[in-house]
This record gives C-alpha cells, sequence and structure tokens, in this order.
C-alpha cells in the first residue's frame, strides 16, 4: 500500500463532521457545535499520536469550546476532554471516557452519523488509550447508532465484534447486550418470530447470570415484539412495566415508557397513551424520542377526531431532521391520522411513499406495516376489553400523577 | 531543513510563515507544478478554496502525478471547504490545518517534521512490503502506523490490543511473516524518524529523540547503536538512506532475502562503512 493511502486513512478529518458541516441549510449554532466536535477530535487524534501526552497548544481548540452556547452540554464535555489532555500521562482513560460521553451526547441529540464517527475513533485508540473495555462499549454503542441508520448489515457485524472482544476480555454482561442487539436487526428485518425466540433465550441467561438491566431491556423489547406480533397489547404494557421496574437508567426508563404509553394505544386506551406521549415530549433526554412522542400525540389527536389538536401537533414538528427510522415512522402514523380523518387520498399517497422508502432503505418492518395499511388493515388497535382498564388502573394512575408533575414542571 | 511550497493567500501565508521562516511562496498550483517537476520539493501547502474552479481539482492532478509530494492543506473551515475537504480525503490528501484553530507554531512544527520524514517513512514501508503482504488487516495497518507515528505504541501488548488480537497471536504472525520481535519493529520505526530528522543539522539529538518518543539523547545514541550498529555521529553524517534501510532490512526481517531490500538498494550502497567497519574504525 502506498505511503499516502496509509497517511490518509490515519489522519483524515472526521468525515462525518465534514459532511456535516457541507449540509448549507446548517443553523449557525450546529455549525459552531460540528467546528468544536472536530476540532477536539482532531487534537485528540495528536494527543494520541504524541503518545498520549500532555498538550501544550489547545487554545485553538479551547476557543473552539468557548464559542459554543452556555447551555450546550457538548461544552462542558468537550471542555473536560480538553482539560484531561493537559493533564500528566497516565490518564488517558480519563480522556477516552470525555470523549464517549460526547458521543452519548450527540446520540442523545439523535445525531447519529457523528457519534457513529466518535466510537469509531475510540476504537481506532484501542492499544494505547483507550482500555478493551472502553473500546468494547464503544463497538456496542457504534453497533446502536448504526442500527439507528438503518445500516443493519453493518450493525450485525459491530455487534459480532463486540460480542468478540466481550468474549477475549471475559465481560458476560457485554455478550448477552451484544446478542440483544442482534436480535433487534432482527426485529428490525421484520423477522419477529426470530426475535422473540432470541430475547426469550436471552432472558433466561440475563436471569441465571443476574444482569437486572439486561433482563430489563430483553423485558422492554419483549413487550414492543408482543405488540408488532398483535398479540393483546395488555400482555405488552405488563411486560414493558416490569421492565420499567428493573430499568435503572434514566434514559432507558424514558424508552420504556414511550413503548408502555405506544402499548396502551393499541390497547384502546388513549388518554393514559396520551400522558405517556406528553410526559416524554416534555421531557425526554433524547430528541428522538421527543419528537417520536409529538408524532404519537398528533396520531392520538387524529383517532380522536380533533383536528385542531393534529394540525397543532402536525406544525410542530420538522421531519426534516429526523433520522431515516424516525421519518418512515412519521408518515406511517400521519397516513393512520389522515385516514382517521377522513382524507383516503392523502392517507394512500403517505403509506405508498413509505413503502417505497423501507423498500429502498432496507427496513423490512416498515415495508410490512405499509403493505398491510395500503391493503386496507389497521395498525392492529383492540377494542378495550371490560377487564383492560382494571387490570391496568395502577398503571393508568401512575401516568396520571407522572403527567400532572411534568405538565406543572 | 525540507523544501516546502506555499500556494496560499496572504493572510494563510503570513500565518504560516511566522512558524515556518523558509517556506517558499508560489503564486499557483501551475507555477508549483512547474517547480516540482525541475527542482527537489518535499511539501506544498495550499488552500484548497483558493482554487479558481473551487473544485480543488488542480490539486487531485498534481496529487496524482506527484504521488510522493506531501500535500498539506491549510484553510478557512466553511460549507463548500467542507465539501472539497471530504473530496480531497476520498483522493488521500487528508493532512488539514484549519486556519484559526490548529496553526499553532508547534502544530506547523509538526507539519514540517512530519515532511521531513516523509520519504524515509514512505521508502521504510516499501522496503517492509514483503511483510506487510503476509500480515493481514488490522494488524497490518498498526504495523504501518508504527511508523508513521512513532511514538503511539510503545510495546508489544499494545500492538496486539490495536489490532484487536492478543500479544501471541502478534508474534504468531510476524514470525510467520519473518520479522524477529515486535519490540525490534517499534524501535525500527522510530530509527527511521529520527535517521531523517538528524538530516537537518538545526535539530539536536536530543529534540529529535524527543520527537520519535525516545527520553533524550543517550537513549537514543544506544538504540541507534544496539539495532543498527552504527553510533549516532555517523549515522547522522555518513550513512545514506539507501544504507541504513538495507540494514533494517536485514535485522528486522529474518528471511527478507532481495525482495526485502529496496530497489537497488543494500548495505553497501552509498559513502557510508557499514557498522562493522565502523566499530572497527573506532
Amino acid at each position: 500500500m502506498h505511503e499516502s493511502r496509509v497517511r490518509a486513512r490515519a489522519r483524515a478529518l472526521p468525515p462525518a463532521f465534514l459532511e456535516e458541516l457541507a449540509r448549507p441549510d446548517l443553523p449557525p449554532a450546529a455549525t459552531y457545535a460540528a467546528i468544536a466536535g472536530l476540532i477536539v477530535l482532531r487534537a485528540v487524534d495528536r494527543w494520541a499520536a504524541a503518545g498520549c501526552r500532555p498538550l501544550d497548544d489547545l487554545a485553538g481548540a479551547q476557543n473552539a469550546v468557548a464559542a459554543l452556547d452556555a447551555g450546550n452540554p457538548a461544552r462542558s464535555i468537550l471542555g473536560g476532554a480538553l482539560d484531561a489532555m493537559t493533564a500528566p500521562p497516565g490518564d488517558a482513560a480519563a480522556v477516552i471516557d470525555r470523549i464517549a460521553a460526547y458521543a452519548r451526547h450527540l446520540e442523545f441529540d439523535a445525531r447519529y452519523a457523528l457519534a457513529l464517527q466518535v466510537h469509531r475513533s475510540i476504537l481506532a485508540y484501542r492499544g494505547f488509550a483507550a482500555t478493551d473495555a472502553q473500546a468494547c462499549e464503544s463497538e456496542l454503542r457504534g453497533a446502536f447508532c448504526l442500527r439507528m441508520l438503518a445500516r443493519l448489515d453493518e450493525a450485525r457485524d459491530a455487534y459480532d465484534r463486540a460480542e468478540r472482544d466481550a468474549r477475549r476480555i471475559g465481560s458476560a454482561r457485554t455478550v448477552l447486550r451484544a446478542a440483544l442487539g442482534r436480535a433487534l436487526v432482527l426485529m428490525m428485518r421484520g423477522r419477529l418470530d426470530e426475535a422473540d425466540a432470541a430475547m426469550r433465550d436471552l432472558e433466561t441467561r440475563a436471569m441465571h447470570d443476574d444482569f437486572p438491566d439486561v433482563l430489563a431491556t430483553v423485558l422492554h423489547n419483549r413487550a414492543i415484539i408482543a405488540g408488532m406480533q398483535g398479540r393483546p397489547a395488555r400482555a405488552a404494557v405488563e411486560l414493558a412495566f416490569r421492565a420499567l421496574r428493573l430499568t435503572p437508567d434514566p434514559a432507558n426508563r424514558e424508552r420504556v415508557l414511550f413503548d408502555i404509553g405506544e402499548s396502551l394505544r393499541r390497547a384502546g386506551l388513549r388518554a393514559p397513551a396520551r400522558d405517556a406521549f406528553l410526559i416524554l415530549s416534555c421531557t425526554a433526554q433524547e430528541r428522538h424520542l421527543r419528537e417520536h412522542a409529538l408524532v404519537m400525540l398528533m396520531r392520538i389527536a387524529a383517532d380522536d377526531g380533533a383536528r385542531e389538536m393534529f394540525e397543532h401537533y402536525a406544525r410542530l414538528i420538522d421531519p426534516q431532521e429526523f433520522h431515516v427510522r424516525l421519518r418512515l415512522e412519521h408518515r406511517l402514523q400521519r397516513g393512520y391520522a389522515l385516514r382517521a380523518l377522513g382524507d383516503l387520498a392523502g392517507s394512500r399517497a403517505e403509506f405508498e411513499g413509505v413503502a417505497a422508502d423501507a423498500a429502498a432503505a432496507g427496513q423490512g418492518l416498515e415495508l410490512q406495516e405499509a403493505q398491510r395499511a395500503l391493503a386496507g388493515s389497521s395498525d392492529a388497535v383492540d377494542v378495550p376489553a371490560p377487564d383492560t382498564l382494571s387490570r391496568l388502573a395502577d398503571v393508568v394512575e401512575s401516568l396520571k400523577t407522572m403527567r400532572e408533575a411534568a405538565v406543572s414542571v | 531543513m525540507p523544501t516546502i511550497l506555499a500556494c496560499l493567500p496572504d493572510p494563510l501565508f503570513r500565518a504560516a510563515q511566522r512558524a515556518i521562516p523558509d517556506l517558499v511562496r508560489v503564486g499557483s498550483l501551475a507555477e508549483a507544478r512547474a517547480i516540482i517537476r525541475t527542482a527537489p520539493v518535499d511539501g506544498l501547502i495550499c488552500d484548497p478554496a483558493a482554487e479558481s474552479d473551487g473544485t480543488a481539482g488542480g490539486l487531485f492532478w498534481l496529487a496524482t502525478d506527484h504521488p510522493d509530494l506531501r500535500i498539506t492543506l491549510y484553510t478557512v473551515l466553511d460549507p463548500g471547504v467542507a465539501r472539497s475537504l471530504v473530496r480531497l480525503a476520498a483522493a488521500g490528501i487528508a493532512d488539514v490545518v484549519l486556519f484559526g484553530f490548529e496553526d499553532s507554531a508547534e502544530r506547523w512544527h509538526e507539519v514540517v517534521a512530519r515532511t521531513a520524514v516523509s520519504e524515509a517513512v514512505r521508502r521504510a514501508l516499501r522496503t517492509l512490503e514483503p511483510v506487510f503482504v503476509r500480515v493481514e488487516p488490522p494488524l497490518r495497518y498498526v504495523l504501518q502506523e508504527a511508523f508513521l507515528s512513532p511514538r503511539k505504541f510503545r510495546t508489544a501488548n499494545r500492538v496486539a490490543a490495536a489490532a484487536a488480537t492478543d500479544r501471541r497471536g502478534v508474534y504468531r504472525r510476524l514470525n510467520a511473516a519473518g520479522v524477529r520481535t515486535v519490540r525490534d519493529w517499534l524501535h525500527w520505526a522510530r530509527l527511521v524518524n529520527a535517521f531523517a530528522l538528524l538530516r537537518d543539522p538545526g535539530r539536536s539529538p536530543a529534540e529529535v529523540a524527543q520527537l520519535v518518543g525516545y527520553a533524550g539523547r543517550a537513549e537514543l545514541a544506544a538504540r541507534v547503536r544496539g539495532l543498527s550498529g552504527w553510533p549516532l555521529e555517523a549515522l547522522r553524517a555518513e550513512v545514506t538512506l539507501d544504507a541504513f534501510l538495507a540494514v533494517m532490512a536485514e535485522r528486522l526481517v529474518s528471511d527478507a532475502g532481495p525482495a526485502g531490500r529496496p530497489d537497488g538498494c543494500d548495505a553497501s550502497a552509498g559513502a557510508a562503512a557499514t557498522p562493522t567497519e565502523m566499530r572497527r574504525r573506532a
């Protein structure tokens, strides 16, 4: 291989950040954020190439970070990374921890391509700056980003690599998380029975090995699959509530809450479902979850026949900023909403658009749902059984209390 | 000091010249190309945004015609430039200094040092090509990276971790490719860089030692003598790159043979005496 090619691979600017900056419609705040991220990642590259020795000339990078809004969490995270790089050698793990936190911040902000780039940087530092455990975690998080970007083959390969690495370093918990990721890829391909079988196996292993957080995630995803398989929504709510009790991480709890809302909606209980989505639209840490909650509020308004509320929520949503999966989901829900409001032509156009885009992006799940919707079926909303409300009374009451607290804040 | 041309607009040229006073300014890429054809030039610093067609097309051609020329881009980051940088990186032109953020004197000194070692590193990698074809990625990339960033890897364990394998796996694959030890590989990677930096009479051995990752002059001198057999002073004053690389191939790769040698290069080439002769003289 020619040296210039080797050099290009080793020292290239982070392309995802350049591509972000090349977007002609990028608002100034996002431009500053992308520049700061790019400059700090470059500084980390130089620090790593210098054998993780403290760097003296970080003034430019510090200026780039100082240009960020005071309220932007990236400012303190990236500033912390720069501080750690001026510390004596031996604190390499602290720099990598901060860069990993930056990747997590980007994930919260639904900037999955940028987050993936940061995780790949961390993987490139394996061996001299990043520990095996840090690299393994980045492989897993990178796989998650690939999944959110609908790059399912790459995501599966990344989960395979993460599992291999986890076995090598003896992390049973990470082995399970990687296997869970692979099951989620199956779910996204629409192979629900295979995904459910894999989840049941994982549930047993997580209980046997005593990993309550992994067990919670497995239960949560089993609840999602149960909903997708058209099984009674009450069962999905009960599974998800078991998961909620076992979930310590606030971001994961919000995801579980979202799916409880969705299961309640499918069970025909729109009022408590609305409570769940209202809470998330106000308080969720992850931007894509807040946006997804707004999409579901739009849908519920249409199902209630409240055209004005539907239009209100539709105005709040800006699908240009959505990642591919949320864009498809938005169009699907909009299709169902228009059908509920009697606009059959508009509804059909949305479903056809979803079918074409989902086929192009290899999104089996959304493709199947769009095809079902075009054939005239609904998205499997149950008529509430007489005992459903009484059996879920605790859930409904809890959501009402949480919504009142969230809205009053 | 390597010869570096600069094809930059005024403010950028002045900023770069503050750190590199010997920079040779040219008015256009065409002028740079004419000089490169007729005189030895090690590097070029240019601004892709200053290209008249705005596509950085001239740089692609220059890089294609002169693959050994070290090109560094120096530019103000904006959306148009970001698009150019993506395309240039895909073509292998990826060394970038961003105006206002990364153009400290230390960064420019790093660019000069990289330009100074560019030819030696390129030829060392070419010399070791028979090893690279027998080692699969990612270990191959890690071995190459050791020459490009000599301070990065200090131990075999770190090489193993970077290549996502274990120490035994690294040794097994390197031994199969004819390389005796990982430790020697890492030291030779540093010495190739040190050899090129020592050509510059303005750099002290202590500075060179620090740049390649040794504690000081004494450690550098000990490594040079231990691995190549030459005293540090002789390495600096008398040994040619051909001779140095030939010794590297001979001592680093057990079955290097003729394929392990660079074109037209053997240990007796150049004006320098061999390490054995040098020791005898001493």
